[in-house]
């Protein structure tokens, strides 16, 4: 008995002793925004991270050339202003002169040409670094490759305070990739001397934006406090940003609904308790989901078959039924809230809808197309082994059992990466997959359908749409913003409306629970997702 | 007594290496990657999986795996924390879950000894009943819907002058009270199982004749039960002590995620949905570890609880 007593003991001890592990919190004197997560923070560099997460709290601690407001328009931020040459391939930035880092150091055209050479090195290896051919930023892919040194990437400091920029092509978007957290400025002392330790904690941090990181509890929570040098001070008001990962999204609802959390993202299944009331908040993401026919196989090549699949799915029961997130029925390619053209209205305000659900009109191009294939057409239809995505190719292939007579769906599942392989490979008839924008333009996603590019999963092939899209990249439209406007829109009505290379199904949206309380955060449904530098805490 | 935990030692050894090859082959096998697979094109992609050292033939990362974990280094993580030593991750959430499972042991185990006193003691009454009832319960019913029900109904609802008693949520500045409910629900399944095994026994030990000659030689009641029955009664309950470890194990990975402690158990479950190999690897590895020692631990403890094995054992 007494062994098991000093046993007993010894456990309560060890106990103790850990629960000692305790801290002590300071914050500063003010209003955080709390902000409820469900995924731990990957990474803090920038040439590191992949994810929306990462990019939005770098971007609340580091700024770029440029930032974006609340409607997509490109302001100033570290740049002052900026030149383009005539031919649109040389970007010449002027810089302010009072931006300093947290350590005190100046925020200098240098720390951009470090920055950009870092992301692109072989060495640093960047998941992201396919973004510097995107940016058109000379040399980019060849410094990837390791075919060229850095020195010869296209970006220069000539002085402290201008930046000058070559690029390869003219690039319509470029500006946009500056309010992009890859392309922020890195001071290079601090760097280069943290090593392998860069941005593994606040002390190995520097910020010059809005805020700079005070905490970081890997696991379990993260704060940013208002960083006092930061140039533009007076306009942000609130004590920081306070994250808290909560992985299980009922307690982080619950936690909301006691007052201790501002900012929660809705599960589907809470969506309808909360849908009225003041505090829910739907926010529209970039990606876009849709069936992706294979064009290049005997039943997909037929035009009326593609255009029959277009009208006969009911969207709006996958959106309401399956996801019940915040996402919107997708009758286009180009995302809402993607692009802002020359008048200033987004892409989707100018250009058409196509691809509605009409089942009489879907059974009429079903009968011509099986005048032309024959009475029973089956196919194979593929997608990611995974739940939501199998609910929805589930309920696709119910309606198209329904709606087109005498087709026959089996269904094939397949881990993701399979999945894009046998894309990528033209291996397959049909199936389910999606895309996120790189930048602020329709070309991010017009570009993929071009006659033989990589990532064509639909193997769509149209002359007429490829010199639209072309002229409107790097080609003759590229410096008439107006012109290549129009020519974006042209190019996706062919795509979709007399070619229906693809059938869209929704674009991707998060439902948000926000303390009405909280004015002023700007979501983007491309580059950083949330900027929290105006965000305003009424008491 | 030496010789018997050597070879139970080296026994442990050889399971751990099995684990560790079983580990690396399952892993190799499961299908998905952690990188930015639609974005990337070939070249850049060869580049990532040279900086990883993952495009080596098969049995050369086998040995680089192998031989890193003796040296106790567990490589990066490649999505949740990117590019972290894994190692590091583990550092600060390794001690957050083992004083959560330590806790839930303790707290289990006494209220467990507890409630088989009482209903062995009277046997038969309406307390033996409800302890086999809950008994029957905790086992049953899984950690997550204790959890569920205690941070709702405790956390959530229950409020003194409008601040809650018990956070819902763990508290890493607070760490002992925002513990409580995480506890409560992890140590349901300990409370039942050794309430279970120790009524069963403790029932048997007061029907034996060395009790019959302790109460006949006129011991108190108390005497009785603290010095003669609980002692001989233990002994089924540290057996089950290994699978109750593996009951906490396992409990912690939904009780983590629900009550958002940053332990281990909730990071492993982040690290296989998003094939975070390098970190499920790691804590898989320890798991088993634990359990390895845990097992060897029970067979050693047994020897000190029951002088008979110790004696068998000795005289070898």
């Amino acid at each position: 008995m007494k062994k098991v007593i000093v046993f007993l003991m010894m456990m309560v001890m060890i106990v103790a002793t850990f629960s000692g592990c305790g801290k002590k919190e300071e914050a500063v004197e003010g209003k955080y925004l709390r902000i409820a997560q469900e995924v731990d923070l990957p990474s803090m560099d920038q040439h590191v991270a992949t994810d929306g997460l990462s990019f939005e709290v770098i971007a609340a601690t580091i700024e770029g050339l440029y930032s974006v407001d609340k409607d997509g328009t490109f302001i100033p931020a570290i740049a002052k202003s900026y030149e383009v040459s005539e031919d649109q391939l040389t970007y010449t930035f002027t810089l302010r002169d009072d931006v300093k880092w947290s350590n005190g150091d100046a925020v200098t055209a240098a720390d951009f040409v470090f920055s950009w050479r870092r992301l692109l090195s072989p060495e640093q290896a960047s998941e992201y670094n396919f973004i510097g051919g995107v940016a058109g930023i000379l040399n980019a892919d060849k410094v990837v490759a390791g075919e060229v040194p850095g020195e010869e990437l296209g970006v220069v400091a000539q002085d402290d305070t201008t930046l000058v920029v070559t690029l390869d092509r003219p690039v319509p978007y470029f500006l946009s990739l500056t309010a992009f957290s890859t392309f922020f400025p890195l001071n290079e002392k601090f760097v280069t001397e943290k090593g392998a330790d860069y941005a593994s904690s606040p002390e190995n941090l520097l910020a010059n934006g809005p805020y700079k990181m005070a905490t970081w509890d890997k696991g379990y929570g993260f704060r940013l406090d208002k960083n006092p040098d930061y140039y533009d001070a007076t306009n942000v008001t609130i004590a920081g940003l306070d994250y808290r990962v909560m992985k299980d999204n009922q307690t982080a609802t619950l936690e909301y609904d006691s007052g201790n959390q501002d900012v929660v993202k809705l599960a589907a299944e809470l969506v309808d308790k909360y849908k009225d009331n003041e505090e829910y908040t739907q926010i529209e993401s970039g990606y876009l989901w849709y069936i992706t026919p294979n064009n290049q196989t005997e039943v997909f090549s037929n035009v009326n078959v593609r255009k029959a699949f277009q009208h006969a799915i009911n969207k709006q029961q996958i959106v309401d039924k399956i996801l019940n997130d915040g996402s919107n029925v997708a009758n286009f390619i180009i995302p809402i809230g993607l692009a802002t053209g020359p008048d200033g209205k987004d892409f989707r305000e100018s250009a058409g809808t196509y691809s509605e659900y009409d089942v009489a009109l879907a059974q009429e191009y079903w009968t011509a197309a099986k005048a032309e294939l024959g009475d029973t057409i089956e196919i194979e239809f593929l997608f990611d082994d995974d739940g939501t995505v199998k609910k929805t190719a589930e309920f696709i292939q119910a309606e198209l059992e329904t709606n087109l007579p005498g087709i026959k769906v089996s269904l094939k599942a397949q881990p993701k990466k399979n999945r894009l392989d046998l894309m990528t490979a033209g291996d397959y008839e049909v199936g389910i997959t999606r895309w996120g924008p790189d930048y602020a333009d329709p070309l991010t996603y017009l570009e993929l359908y071009l006659t033989g590019a990589t990532l064509n999963y639909p193997n769509y092939e149209n002359a007429a749409y490829d010199v639209l899209v072309d002229d409107s990249g790097k080609g003759k439209l590229a410096g008439d913003a107006q012109g290549r406007w129009d020519a974006m829109i042209e190019a996706e009505r062919i795509f979709l409306e007399d070619d229906a290379g693809i059938t869209p199904l929704f674009q991707s949206g998060y439902a948000f629970l926000i303390n009405p309380k909280v004015t002023g955060i700007e979501s983007h449904a491309v580059g950083v997702p949330f900027i929290y530098k105006n965000v305003k805490i009424a008491d | 007594m030496l010789r018997y935990i050597g070879k139970r030692l080296l026994i442990s050894i050889v399971t751990m290496f099995v684990i560790l090859s079983l580990l690396f082959l399952l892993l190799e096998f499961m299908p998905g990657s952690p990188f930015n697979d639609e974005k990337l094109n070939e070249q850049q992609k060869e580049l990532l999986y040279e900086k990883y050292g993952l495009n080596k033939p098969i049995h050369e990362r086998f040995f680089i795996y192998t031989t890193n974990i003796l040296k106790g280094d567990f490589g990066v993580s490649y999505t949740i924390e990117k590019n972290a030593p894994v190692s590091r991750m583990l550092e600060t959430r390794m001690p957050i879950s083992i004083r959560l499972g330590l806790q839930a042991l303790v707290f289990g185990s006494l209220i467990g000894v507890v409630l088989a006193s009482i209903a062995a003691v009277y046997k038969n009454s309406k307390w033996d009943t409800m302890t086999t009832i809950f008994a029957v319960i905790g086992i049953s019913i899984p950690s997550y819907v204790f959890a569920l029900g205690l941070s709702y109904f405790l956390g959530y609802k229950l409020t003194l002058a409008g601040y809650p008693i018990f956070p819902m949520t763990y508290n890493l500045y607070r760490p002992i009270q925002s513990s409580i409910l995480p506890t409560v629900a992890l140590s349901m399944f300990v409370i039942a199982t050794v309430a279970r095994f120790m009524r069963t026994e403790l029932v048997e030990v007061l029907g034996s004749d060395y009790i019959m000659l302790a109460e006949a030689k006129g011991l108190t009641a108390k005497k009785v039960i603290f010095r003669h029955s609980i002692r001989n009664a233990l002994i089924p309950v540290v057996t089950v002590l290994g699978p109750l470890t593996v009951g906490l194990m396992t409990g912690s990975l939904v009780i983590e995620r629900i009550f958002g402690i940053p332990g281990i158990g909730d990071l492993l479950v982040t690290a296989i949905s998003v094939n975070d190999f390098n970190v499920v690897i790691a804590i898989s590895f320890f798991y088993s570890l634990f359990y390895i020692i845990m097992a060897l631990f029970i067979d050693v403890i047994y020897g000190v609880i029951d002088p008979r094995i110790r004696v068998d054992k000795g005289g070898e």
